[in-house]
């Protein structure tokens, strides 16, 4: 587990465009540069923002899924998997 | 002696430009920036120093400091998603930052540097409208509050003291305003969406301000507090760092929308 690796996906999709442009068409590929492990590239994959919170990733970063559809997230389904208990108190 | 004219607190919110240029005059939010903009503009400032939260623009996880000064020559506003407004290139006070940097690390702040910055909207949303001609040097100060845990309340609010301190004993003649960028309760990304805000929080943080109890702020915004208060309530800190240099001057404009507060200071009789 590295959320610091989610972290920099997350990031870069928004810093780089020519990196987002690639996480966009084939996620997979884009996502090998990154030490994400099996767990981590799955949740991805899923949309799985739920375990990503959950795991103690910023959601202040995590906006940029719906943001630029990745991984087909929309605000809808971001909103929906998000859930709607407290927030953590350690971020 | 440089001396403190104003001080001045807004929201950021990054697509405040596009809604008001599609609806001028029209929006609450707008007015509440035009009614700031006339208390800095009485004031004539030569340079405002502005506390900001970065956004994951100029840092990242990889480098995220407590706080960062900004010592440059000038900066220009980046790219940034959902926030449309002219691009803008502003400068810096380089030499006026370097002497903070110095006298802060006397001081025991021990403050980053940053020799070129990327102005993103925490910065240039609140000037976009407060001021348009973007010809007010500016010397930005990050704090690290988006990535926790970050510097309390009452840290920043001895930073603004020593900030204060550093400007009175200024070689220069510079008349100095202070700005605050930021909400005092907002979620972005979280499970609470963005219509959501810690009224009771924000009235509390208005109420103090209006008595001119500062450290009363600083004392109740503890880590727990602000992320209770939403993932970016942290903001406050910005906030929290101006009072510090207000030496209890009471504001001349206080108003909030939502999560937001509205404060402008006249500080020209050297209160």
């Amino acid at each position: 587990m590295s959320v610091y690796a989610i972290h920099k996906l997350l990031w870069l999709s928004e810093e780089d465009p020519e990196f987002r442009a690639r996480l966009q068409s084939d996620p997979e590929e884009a996502m090998k540069g990154l030490a994400l492990t099996a767990e981590e590239v799955q949740a991805l994959k899923n949309g799985d923002v739920h375990t990503l919170h959950q795991w103690g990733v910023s959601n202040f970063l995590m906006r940029v899924m719906p943001m630029h559809g990745l991984f087909g997230m929309t605000n809808e389904t971001y909103r929906e998997r998000i859930g709607k208990e407290s927030p953590r108190l350690q971020v | 002696m440089a001396k403190i004219v104003t001080a001045f607190g807004t929201p950021h919110t990054p697509f405040l430009p596009e809604q008001v240029s599609n609806a001028p005059g029209q929006l609450k939010p707008e007015a509440m920036m035009n009614e700031v903009r006339e208390h800095l503009e009485k004031a004539k400032p030569d340079v405002i120093i502005v506390f900001t939260s970065d956004h994951f623009v100029n840092f990242f996880y990889n480098h995220f400091p407590a706080f960062c000064v900004g010592v440059i020559d000038e900066a220009e506003t980046t790219p940034e998603t959902g926030c449309n407004m002219p691009h803008y290139s502003l400068q810096g006070h380089k030499r006026m930052a370097a002497a903070l940097h110095r006298a802060a690390l006397k001081s025991n702040f021990d403050l980053a540097t940053a020799q070129e910055v990327k102005l993103e909207h925490t910065i240039m949303v609140p000037l976009h409208f407060i001021t348009p001609n973007m010809n007010i040097p500016i010397i930005p100060i990050y704090n690290g509050g988006l990535a926790p845990p970050a510097p309390s309340a009452r840290r920043c609010y001895s930073l603004g003291r020593m900030i204060r301190r550093f400007v009175e004993d200024w070689d220069g003649d510079e008349r100095v305003a202070l700005m605050a960028s930021g909400s005092v309760s907002l979620e972005v990304g979280g499970p609470r969406d963005t219509t959501w805000f810690d009224e009771p929080w924000v009235e509390t943080v208005k109420g103090l301000m209006s008595k001119g109890d500062y450290q009363g702020v600083a004392r109740r915004a503890t880590e727990q507090k602000m992320l209770a208060a939403g993932n970016v309530a942290h903001e406050l800190l910005n906030w929290t760092t101006v009072f510090g240099a207000l030496d209890g001057a009471l504001p001349d404009y206080l108003d909030s929308q939502r999560g937001s507060v509205f404060a402008a200071w006249d500080l020209e009789d050297g209160r």
